[in-house]
């Protein structure tokens, strides 16, 4: 059993959820556990985490790599 | 609206450079990229060792940061779990942190600027001089040169100390170690070695592992106030540094030495010392809970110091020529050399510089042990001049030893012992040297050559150190034309050796204060 946890701002609704055990479940081939957290702290965007892998695609990683690119630039 | 917004920006552009604060393009070179990374979480901390789980698919030696502000390396890959040593500050650590992946081997950035500069094991400057610019990042961890890339030792390394370079002469690209108790001038013999470097084209590396920082600032002011800071780097943790850095420093060290020698050029790296060196490593294999062995230091100890000392070589001209001298420092305790990390370097290096108590309580400074000192490979790159004159005194000295046990039961010695003695007592003599006097090539050649010559037979022995000051001034200004033939040909023919002779029987008449006074008939 594969554990999956999924991070956003708001709760997801339940069609949103399905499609993407959907997607995740054909992506690797094996049942998955999901597990649901919100957080407002990402402001918006979805945070995949699967094992110990993260798909960070929340609007916070955005923003810190905005900060990150513009520090270096200086 | 649109007006304002114009002129607005056309001020802000004639007022601030272009290049400083144009925002639309600084905003424009931003990437966005989906991060899709391996992470983990702190599960336990303890003694500046983290313990993770999580990040699948770290390497071993791999930099991991600490919830985006720390940085880690990941030493022990355990099956679920691993073990990571806290670089620097470890306050404020929690249990769930996120520890993320770089990527990155450690290594650090250098340039041909770092010359002259206090850095600590991370390549941070420590010297409040400010960054300096970076060119090049250098691994810390490295395969050592191959056999096909080495050639074997055959450019001598002047140390400025006639006792090394005479007896125990070292080579470009030697490993010698320098090994004696605590306070036996150990670290005096290394910074007298970097201050004979200033015009023999040398980089110099002086590593300072767990010593005080006030040492380190003194080591810096001695540096400076001989114009060796010119060329030379201190690499520096110290004792209120983490075991982690302490660990990394001498390969921080070697990462800038190799930097120099990718340029082609020669380098002489000091570890001062490697004793607390594998204590620091002890440490960190402890708290990562590796088993323990002889003296409750890993297994892999040795392994710990050959991996660095090899990486010391001399390479070939199609390999650009350069060299990396090591003299890694081991402190004994109560001259037992034969503790583990001891022999380890022993075995490792090629040759060792012994330093005895004893020696240096009597007043022999430097306080090395000539018997027991040995140089494997330097004296194929010993120079032929000092070669020639330092046949005699091996066997001089050697004598002397014999006697000098066997004489302190009798005075009632026949008058061939008696010279034996008398010249032992002198060759010995010549030998004392303060540590940052150091001496030329050629002044060398010729405070040796004098006392085994038997010239200095007549000078009294309280008076040998005055007589050698007196005399090298002399040749200075009298006889400069036989000191640079000598530098010049590196060796001594008849001719040399006869003028030489004229020169110190005409000051030894010269200076009738030296010498023993004769007898009236």
């Amino acid at each position: 059993m594969l554990k999956v946890i999924i991070t956003t701002a708001t709760t997801v609704s339940e069609k949103e959820l399905g499609a993407f055990k959907k997607a995740l479940v054909k992506k690797y081939d094996q049942p998955i556990e999901l597990e649901l957290k919100t957080d407002p702290q990402v402001i918006g965007g979805v945070k995949v985490m699967v094992g110990s892998d993260v798909v960070d695609l929340t609007i916070a990683n955005q923003l810190e790599q905005l900060k990150k690119q513009l520090l270096k630039q200086l | 609206m649109p007006t304002k917004k114009t002129t607005a920006k056309t001020t802000k552009k004639t007022k601030i450079p272009q290049q400083m604060f144009d925002l639309t393009a600084l905003l424009d070179k931003v990437e966005f990229v989906p991060t899709a990374e391996s992470v983990g979480e702190v599960i336990a901390y303890a003694d500046g060792v983290v313990r993770a789980s999580g990040l699948d698919d770290v390497q071993a030696g791999e930099i991991v940061e600490i919830s985006g502000k720390k940085f880690g390396l990941a030493l022990n890959l355990e099956e679920n779990s691993v073990g990571i040593v806290v670089m620097g500050d470890s306050m404020g650590i929690k249990v769930g942190d996120l520890v993320t992946r770089t990527g990155r081997i450690l290594s650090i950035g250098v340039s041909d600027s770092i010359i002259g500069r206090v850095i600590n094991s991370l390549g941070q400057p420590q010297d409040g001089k400010g960054f300096f610019p970076i060119t090049q990042y250098m691994p810390l961890e490295k395969i050592a040169p191959g056999v096909m890339a080495r050639q074997s030792v055959s450019v001598p390394l002047q140390t400025g100390i006639k006792a090394i370079d005479a007896m125990i002469p070292i080579g470009r690209g030697q490993r010698e170690l320098i090994i004696g108790d605590r306070s036996t001038g150990k670290t005096a013999i290394g910074l007298g070695a970097i201050i004979n470097q200033h015009d023999q084209d040398v980089i110099c590396v002086y590593v300072a592992i767990g010593q005080k920082r006030a040492a380190v600032a003194q080591t810096m002011k001695i540096f400076e106030d001989h114009g060796a800071l010119d060329y030379t780097i201190i690499v520096s943790a110290s004792a209120s540094d983490s075991a982690a850095e302490q660990f990394l420093a001498p390969y921080t060290g070697l990462a800038v030495a190799e930097y120099f020698l990718e340029q082609g050029k020669d380098v002489l790296i000091i570890y001062d010392d490697l004793s607390k060196h594998a204590q620091a490593y002890r440490e960190i294999s402890l708290l990562l809970r590796r088993p323990s062995g002889r003296e409750a230091y890993p297994g892999d100890v040795f392994y710990l110091h050959s991996r660095l000392l090899e990486r010391a070589c001399r390479l070939n001209k199609e390999h650009g020529g350069g060299s990396i001298t090591a003299l890694p420092i081991i402190e004994t305790q109560a001259n037992d050399v034969s503790a583990y990390i001891p022999t380890n370097v022993i075995s490792i290096t090629d040759g060792q510089i012994y330093l005895e108590a004893d020696l240096f309580n009597a007043g022999m400074k430097p306080a090395i042990n000539v018997g027991l000192s040995v140089s494997r490979v330097g004296s194929a790159a010993q120079v032929k001049a000092i070669k020639q004159v330092a046949g005699t005194m091996k066997l001089d000295l050697a004598q002397f030893r014999e006697l000098q046990a066997f004489a302190q039961f009798s005075s009632d010695l026949d008058e061939r012992t008696k010279k034996t003695l008398d010249r032992g007592i002198r060759v010995n003599g010549v030998l004392r040297q303060g540590w940052d006097d150091p001496l030329s090539m050629a002044e060398q050649v010729t405070v040796i050559f004098a006392a085994v010559k038997g010239l200095l037979d007549t000078v009294r022995e309280e008076m040998i150190q005055k007589w050698e000051a007196s005399y090298v001034e002399y040749l200075h200004a009298s006889h400069q034309t036989l000191l640079d033939k000598i530098t010049a040909e590196q060796k001594l023919d008849d001719d040399l050796n006869k003028k030489l002779q004229e020169a110190i029987e005409v000051f030894n008449n010269l200076h009738p204060e030296f010498m023993i006074e004769k007898e009236v008939k």
